[in-house]
């Protein structure tokens, strides 16, 4: 398989801490891959480094094989990565279809820009129902899914997620990752940090465990969920 | 009641020349949360340009109806590229500073700008006369041809603003960056381009601004942008800086309230104090609205922020 991302001994630094440290990572095409650990273990740091968020201290990030430190943050998108970020980000007093076109802004002179929001609002009734109405009178997790939309609104290659299920009902984060399993199922290759374990490694294929700033653990998700410091740590002790 | 709505038309007129010079700041203000206080300035520049290049056109034998015309896209064309040049040289530098820097800077700016215009058109007062001598009377209402221009291409402007906010790309890309740069350029949105349109959007606005201020007064100065910048700033204020509509009530309200008070004053205070002392309401405005409305007539959640 090819590699779509290559991370190589990232380092990022905030406000003097190294909240990453020496990371390795790759990500390889049409794979799915959870980046898990606890609070400010450095996943969103990592992910947002990818996005351009964060600029690394040291380290290389290849994207496709190309450096991504050439690439600005907003050319990032044109080139297929996609960062749908923690807390959501949807443009609150944009209306919800503004929200959609704005995922497609790298191709907005595109004609399949309209079938694609077609193809996103049959995946959402509820979004297509409140098109016209601001993206900020939609519930938390609908906002979750409008993000989601938006993000496919770009046609990433690489869709890079941050904590997808915070702060949702259970019944949406079922809901959500639903979504989410669409997705990777349509051939989008996934980076998924969560701190939600369980939900992360039952739906990726490799996992990577980070712990202050250090990859601790990798190798296939589901022996990961088998394994005891993961169990112990993550998924809530003696449940197997 | 003459005077009454006489000192309207005047009122509105003045108010729409505010409202377009308020939504510079309030488009700056609501993309950056900076406030530009070189804006009056580009007023001035706008207006000095206008001025100048009419009177060559002239001296050359092109007809009023089209050396003024032709002027104004002249005055429009350099404000727009000293906005552009201001935003990149001396605002983008200071993306990440601390809020204080980029205020002290606008006001520097401010300052270099009026001393540049000042070598260049001299400190006196430049004269500039449109040869309409008709005026309408309504009622005992006087207005004028230029009056009516002034409201009409005001009206015209604040309108195609509205519709480029709200209904282009670049409009919402305005937006979107107002609401939240950093997903806006997660999106692909390139920030700083965005930023470059909204100072340039501004100029433009501003330089049409100066062609009224000297077709209605008939006179302009290098200082001329000092005042009005400020009251076009306490409009923006008083609708509520950050909301585009806001900062179109917020302008015509406050040359009415100008006018108005001009207009009683002598009479209210037994001609203590004449209508030279018509300044003093637009700050008598600004103070109450930050003592007891700071966040304007439609800031806060209901403006349209920029």
């Amino acid at each position: 398989m090819t590699i779509l991302l290559d991370i190589a001994g990232l380092s990022v630094c905030y406000g003097g801490i190294k909240a990453v440290a020496e990371v390795d990572l790759v990500v390889h095409e049409g794979e799915r891959v959870a980046l898990i650990g606890a609070n400010g273990a450095g996943k969103s740091s990592t992910l947002k480094a990818v996005a351009g968020l964060m600029v690394p201290s040291s380290g290389q990030l290849l994207y496709d094989g190309t450096p991504l430190e050439r690439l600005a943050v907003w050319q990032r998108v044109g080139a297929g990565l996609c960062l749908v970020p923690e807390g959501r980000g949807v443009f609150p007093r944009l209306s919800i279809e503004e929200n959609l076109l704005m995922g497609a802004w790298h191709r907005r002179r595109d004609a399949g820009v309209l079938s694609d929001m077609e193809r996103i609002y049959g995946l959402f009734e509820r979004l297509k129902e409140r098109r016209l109405q601001p993206a900020g009178t939609l519930s938390g997790g609908e906002q979750q899914l409008l993000a989601l939309g938006r993000a496919l609104m770009s046609r990433p290659r690489l869709l890079l997620l941050d904590e997808p299920s915070m702060g949702l009902a259970p019944l949406m984060v079922e809901k959500v990752f639903d979504v989410i399993r669409a997705i990777a199922g349509s051939g989008v290759t996934l980076l998924l940090v969560e701190q939600n374990a369980r939900l992360a490694l039952e739906l990726c294929d490799r996992a990577y465990v980070m712990e202050s700033g250090k990859v601790v653990l990798t190798g296939k998700a589901d022996e990961c969920l088998r394994d005891a410091r993961v169990q112990e740590a993550y998924l809530g002790g003696d449940q197997s | 009641m003459a005077t009454f709505f006489q000192q309207l038309v005047n009122g509105l007129t003045l108010g729409s020349i505010y409202a377009l010079v308020a939504l510079g700041y309030t488009m700056v203000y609501g993309i950056m949360e900076l406030i530009n206080f070189a804006h009056g300035d580009m007023v001035m520049v706008g207006a000095l340009v206008t001025l100048s290049l009419t009177h060559v056109l002239a001296g050359l034998g092109v007809p009023l109806a089209l050396a003024l015309p032709l002027s104004l896209l002249g005055a429009m064309a350099v404000c727009m590229a000293l906005g552009w040049l201001i935003e990149r040289v001396a605002y983008r530098p200071l993306r990440r500073a601390p809020r204080l820097a980029p205020l002290i800077t606008a006001i520097g700016l401010s300052m270099v700008i009026e001393q540049v215009a000042a070598l260049l058109w001299g400190r006196g007062y430049l004269t500039f006369s449109l040869p309409v001598s008709r005026v309408w009377n309504l009622g005992g209402v006087v207005v004028t041809p230029i009056q009516t221009g002034v409201l009409g291409l005001s009206l015209l402007l604040m309108w195609g603003l509205l519709w480029l906010v709200r209904k282009t790309s670049l409009g919402r890309a305005m937006r979107a960056t107002a609401q939240n740069p950093e997903v806006a350029r997660l999106m692909g949105v390139d920030t700083d381009q965005v930023i470059s349109m909204t100072f340039v959007l501004g100029s433009a606005l501003a330089a049409v601004a100066g062609l009224m201020v000297v077709a209605y007064y008939g006179i302009g100065n290098y200082t001329m942008g000092f005042m009005l910048g400020l009251k076009a700033f306490t409009a923006a204020v008083l609708g509520g800086i950050g909301s585009l509509a806001g900062a179109m009530w917020g302008g015509l309200l406050l040359g009415v309230v100008e006018a108005l008070g001009a207009g009683y004053i002598g009479d209210v205070t037994g001609g203590l104090f004449g209508s030279n002392y018509k300044d003093v309401f637009a700050f008598l405005v600004l103070i109450g609205v930050l003592i007891f409305h700071p966040q304007g007539l439609l800031g806060g959640r209901a403006g349209e922020k920029v």
